[in-house]
């Protein structure tokens, strides 16, 4: 198979790579073009403005602005880069003889706070820049559903992580690291995770096999709570974990304090710490007929922590 | 050994000869670029043109980008970031010189440190001559780096980053201000908590000008105050850093007798001075 994908050089593209590399022609699309093992060639956005890119079979659409927190400045960069560039792709898509496309949106594009399960089914209402610039694209490309012999997939995955990748999980880790007590351990929340193996599995399933066009929900199939990843990465750093109870009214006051005193815990990090997310795979499971997914979410979480320890 | 671009703005301002060492300096390093991105900054004139050409006919990783028309550094910068395909990413100016082994040197870093988003290096002040005048040292760790941001802990023209890493803070920032093009940008990373680091050697000859100081005018000065104070707000800076970063407003308000032995004194205590 001919495989075209963009943002090839991120995380994500680079876990790609790696499990297709064997059988299929990779063409990447990115700002940079490093020569990559396994990729065929890496062309520029101004290639494909001047149609100097081969046919493929399929597109996978990785390129994208990721969430950023800190960066509340660049709301138009958002637009630019995760509707804009998802616009310009999928027009070629529709122009082009490929029969697949598979665009990485975001669980965030759905909703921002989770209450119960998150499913493909809810009204999309994301906050921000990152949630809006996504759903915005995903709206454009369901625009041009229901067409002849083309398999249109959007994919919403909840936090990806896996070997090397940096991000929250990163931060955590090294606060754990440096021995910190948790503090925060009366919060009893649940998060789905998505261990980068189980995303590879996907896009191999939805590009070998007959699968519907629609939206799919990506994530491991058990959600953690952050005292349980807690004691994961104290068990991959061989620790104790020290988790405290302390009371939830102390703690959302600390963070008030803590949010007037610029202090590391605000009540925007707090609640970013303890909120929950968990989101349902079912539909994607059910649609490439399997009862699990390939990676169990304390497996995956291993194989992270342990690239971390390196 | 890892590919990497360097990246470069001209404008009309720039002697012909400073614009041939810089990049003959370039092109004679130890390791070569892949790729030479030079953004031609508005017209620049014949003088330069025939040094651009004389380059371009002679290596063919040079590549120039003119612009019709001056829109300033930051803007300069920022399209010709977009045309460097490497992962890596060296800027230079077009009036320093670097030393033979930088970009060999500063490659190394990278290798042993993957992770590594951005890393300069101490300077040698050269003057118009090119004579030595000399070393110029900042900050060397991550920590030291952060702690020191608001004293503009990067030489410009020695630091190398990688494309995605700087397009994450959001690349140069055309609204930055007078001058104030690299001391924003710093802030930025840091505030991203990008990984970055300094080299204690000098890599670079970086050309200072006699009226160097007259440039450091008022509105110059205002608009470091403003930048340094906003930065230093959202990097959670030390009190020392909002006295600071007002000092060279200060400085440009005295009459020109006191700034001299400002800058006297100052060179004492500033970290970039060695």
């Amino acid at each position: 198979m001919k495989l075209l994908i963009t943002g090839v050089h991120g995380f994500v593209g680079i876990n790609l790579v790696q499990s297709f590399k064997d059988g299929n022609t990779i063409y990447g699309l990115d700002i940079i073009a490093p020569e990559k093992l396994g990729v065929a060639k890496t062309y520029s956005w101004d290639d494909l403005d001047n149609n100097l890119i081969p046919e493929v079979d399929a597109i996978i659409h990785l390129a994208g602005k990721a969430h950023d927190t800190k960066n509340q400045a660049a709301a138009d960069v958002y637009f630019k880069v995760n509707t804009d560039l998802t616009k310009k792709i999928f027009d070629y898509f529709l122009h082009s003889n490929a029969q697949k496309f598979v665009f990485f949106s975001t669980a965030k594009a759905a909703a921002d706070k989770v209450e119960g399960v998150l499913t493909e089914e809810v009204i999309p209402s994301p906050v921000g820049p990152y949630g809006e610039s996504k759903i915005a694209a995903e709206n454009y490309i369901l625009g041009h559903t229901g067409l002849e012999r083309k398999q249109i997939y959007i994919f919403r995955p909840c936090m990806i992580h896996g070997p090397g990748n940096k991000g929250n999980l990163n931060l955590l880790y090294n606060v754990v690291k440096k021995g910190i007590p948790w503090p925060l351990g009366a919060f009893e929340n649940k998060r789905t995770f998505t261990s980068i193996e189980n995303i590879c599995f996907a896009v191999n399933g939805v590009l070998t096999k007959d699968v519907p066009s629609g939206i799919y929900n990506m994530g491991d199939d058990e959600a953690l709570s952050t005292n349980e990843l807690i004691e994961e990465i104290c068990k991959s750093l061989g620790k104790k974990a020290h988790i405290w109870k302390l009371p939830k009214g102390l703690m959302n006051g600390v963070a008030k304090v803590g949010g007037a005193l610029h202090l590391p815990l605000d009540p925007e990090r707090l609640r970013k710490l303890t909120e929950n997310y968990v989101s349902s795979n079912a539909k994607i499971k059910a649609a490439l007929g399997i009862e699990k997914m390939p990676v169990d979410a304390r497996e995956g979480l291993k194989v992270t922590l342990e690239s971390f320890a390196k | 050994m890892k590919e990497f671009s360097v990246l470069m703005s001209l404008y009309y301002k720039e002697k012909a000869k400073y614009l041939n060492e810089a990049l003959n300096s370039v092109f004679t390093n130890t390791v070569q670029p892949t790729q030479v991105v030079l953004v031609l900054d508005g017209p620049i004139g014949d003088e330069l043109q025939s040094v651009v050409d004389k380059y371009c006919a002679q290596y063919s990783s040079l590549e120039v980008y003119p612009q019709e028309k001056n829109q300033g550094l930051s803007t300069a910068l920022n399209i010709g970031l977009e045309k460097c395909r490497c992962e890596l990413v060296f800027r230079m100016d077009t009036d320093d010189k670097c030393y033979p082994n930088r970009f060999e040197r500063m490659l190394s870093l990278y290798e042993e440190d993957p992770d590594l988003d951005l890393a300069g290096a101490w300077a040698t002040m050269i003057d118009e001559e090119g004579n030595v005048i000399k070393n110029m040292s900042v900050p060397i760790s991550q920590k030291e780096i952060y702690s020191k941001v608001w004293t503009c802990p990067f030489i410009h023209p020695t630091v190398s980053f990688k494309k995605i890493s700087l397009m994450k803070v959001g690349s140069y920032n055309p609204n930055s201000g007078p001058r104030q093009d690299d001391y924003e940008l710093w802030f930025r990373c840091v505030e991203n908590g990008l990984k970055c680091k300094n080299i204690s050697e000098p890599l670079l000859y970086y050309r200072f000008f006699k009226d160097s100081v007259a440039r450091n005018t008022v509105k110059v000065g205002w608009w470091r105050a403003k930048v340094g104070l906003k930065g230093s707000w959202r990097c959670k800076c030390p009190p020392i850093a909002f006295v600071g970063v007002c000092y060279p407003l200060f400085r440009a308000c005295m009459p020109s007798f006191i700034r001299e032995l400002m800058y006297k004194g100052s060179e004492k205590i500033n970290p970039r001075n060695k």
